[in-house]
């Protein structure tokens, strides 16, 4: 479904590329996890696609085609909810359905439509200072699903949430992608959040990132945290955790005093 | 809450009395009335400041505002959708308000005369200054994480100035009012000194030539009022308009 192709990227002001010649593919319906350490670059993969940044060269295509000019392909959700606390929990799910056009009464009933999806149905007229959040981050995936494209951008959604609330929430969101068929591009940088939730698991290891290693979870959907504790799995957490381990030490020799963005 | 105010009543009511015991001292009206005495020709007064002169000074205020507060929108909006605009024009209003407007009252009165155009321009000169940048400061306050959000929608500049700038620049603009519609009422009156058929400057003016200080200040505790009432209404409207800062 989506391919990045030889795609190299540099930040305006920066010495190096953070990006160069990086390539991999996601297959469609799949949930698939981006992980590394803090400063590895795996938000700007997030920016290149929602269109916040451009490549320098190379290619991203989807279904074969390059998203170069292509709107509304995929649906961002940033790790805080970011919902407008002067709008209703209604009128911040409609946000990205106002700023497309849909007709006003197409709105509210796929807003209602997402809202029941999330459970969050009877919260329409609330603000979100009414709510938990928990809750806060189940409006702002309705206000993703609104956004309308089947490719869902994640950028580590619950890591500002308590621990309780976090691992609850993974399991409710391993149920909406089981719904949904929707294509799942997680980005954490808690492994055993991608272990949980995961198909396939892809680690940035490298400054420049020219190359993301492929780890496929071996557990089968649907899953559940007992899942977590086999000995392949706990192989795998290992794995990963020296992966990451090793990807931080390069990046910290590697880059600068400054960087010029998270991710 | 109460009991902080019960001070605040207490000290004022402190310095009314050591006003009133050195006005009684010194026992020179034409120098410094007593509030009693300013109280006295107020309610003795009031019918006619009230009838007379208080709708000459409103009317002023009003328009003035009104205009001010037109202009000082239509400039922070330009200045949020062209950074050149913004370059060019938010430094010159930052250094003209470092010139004493109000010390300019007489050449406006060179260029448009003793006329309600004059005092009117002297309000908007003195108070749109204020709801520009606290407007424009509204506007550069949106997250920028929100910014990108919404641009990931496909959304365009109106769109964020619709969506995000104006929601957010809303409890600027109420604060903008409360600093510039005192000014507002200020400016009004201090442009009647300079002429006017009427209005509570004026009245101010003619009670000093014939030596009646208690005539002169008596305005000013209508003035002082009319302003409170209005930060009252302000409040009140920035309630029902900004719930979300509750």
């Amino acid at each position: 479904m989506l391919e990045f192709k030889k795609v190299t990227f540099q930040y305006e002001g920066a010495d190096h590329p953070l990006i160069e010649n990086l390539s991999f593919s996601i297959e469609k319906g799949t949930f698939t996890s981006i992980i590394g350490a803090s400063g590895s670059g795996k938000s700007t993969i997030f920016r290149l696609l929602n269109g916040l940044e451009h490549i320098r060269s190379g290619e991203i295509l989807l279904e074969g085609k390059d998203i170069s000019g292509m709107k509304n392909f995929c649906s961002y959700m940033p790790q805080n909810d970011l919902l407008l606390p002067w709008s209703t929990v209604e009128k911040n799910v409609c946000l990205p359905m106002r700023i497309q056009g849909v007709k006003k009464a197409q709105q509210k009933e796929i807003a209602a439509r997402m809202l029941d999806l999330v459970g969050l149905g009877d919260v329409a007229d609330k603000y979100p200072r009414e709510l938990s959040g928990g809750m806060r981050q189940r409006v702002a995936f309705a206000r993703t699903l609104c956004a309308g494209s089947d490719l869902l951008l994640l950028d580590e959604p619950f890591s500002a949430l308590d621990y309780l609330t976090r691992i609850s929430l993974q399991e409710w969101l391993l149920d909406q992608w089981m719904k949904l068929n929707k294509t799942i591009l997680f980005i954490t940088h808690d492994v055993e959040e991608a272990l949980f939730l995961s198909k396939e698991i892809y680690v940035v290891a490298d400054r420049p990132v020219r190359r993301m290693e492929r780890y496929e979870v071996p557990m089968d959907y649907p899953r559940t945290r007992e899942m977590l504790i086999r000995s392949e799995i706990q192989e795998l957490k290992e794995e990963l955790i020296r992966k990451m381990r090793e990807g931080d030490e390069r990046i910290r020799k590697v880059r600068g005093p400054r960087l010029p963005r998270k991710g | 809450m109460m009991k902080k105010k019960m001070y605040g009543l207490a000290f004022g009511l402190c310095l009314l009395l050591l006003w009133q015991g050195i006005a009684m001292a010194i026992d020179a009206a034409y120098i410094l009335p007593s509030p009693i005495q300013v109280f006295k020709h107020l309610a003795e007064n009031l019918p006619e400041l009230m009838l007379v002169h208080f709708p000459i000074t409103m009317r002023v205020v009003c328009i003035g505002t009104l205009i001010s507060i037109t202009l000082g929108l239509f400039l922070a909006v330009l200045m949020n959708l062209s950074l050149p605009l913004e370059k060019a024009i938010y430094p010159v209003l930052v250094f003209s308000q470092t010139i004493p407007v109000i010390c300019l009252a007489p050449v406006f009165v060179l260029w448009l005369g003793y006329t309600e155009k004059m005092r009117v321009f002297l309000v908007v000169v003195m108070s749109f200054f204020s709801i520009t940048v606290n407007v424009f400061d509204g506007f550069k306050a949106v997250r920028k994480e929100n910014r990108e959000l919404l641009k990931t929608y496909g959304g365009d500049r109106w769109q964020e100035l619709i969506y995000l700038q104006v929601p957010t620049a809303l409890p600027y603009f109420f604060t903008s009012l409360k600093v510039g519609v005192p000014w507002a009422i200020v400016a009004a009156s201090v442009a009647e000194w300079f002429g006017a058929p009427g209005g509570l400057g004026n009245y101010s003016r003619i009670r000093m030539m014939s030596l009646d200080a208690a005539g002169l200040l008596a305005p000013l505790v209508i003035i002082s009022v009319t302003a409170l009432v209005f930060m009252a209404l302000i409040r009140g409207l920035e309630g029902l308009v900004v719930t979300w800062m509750k």
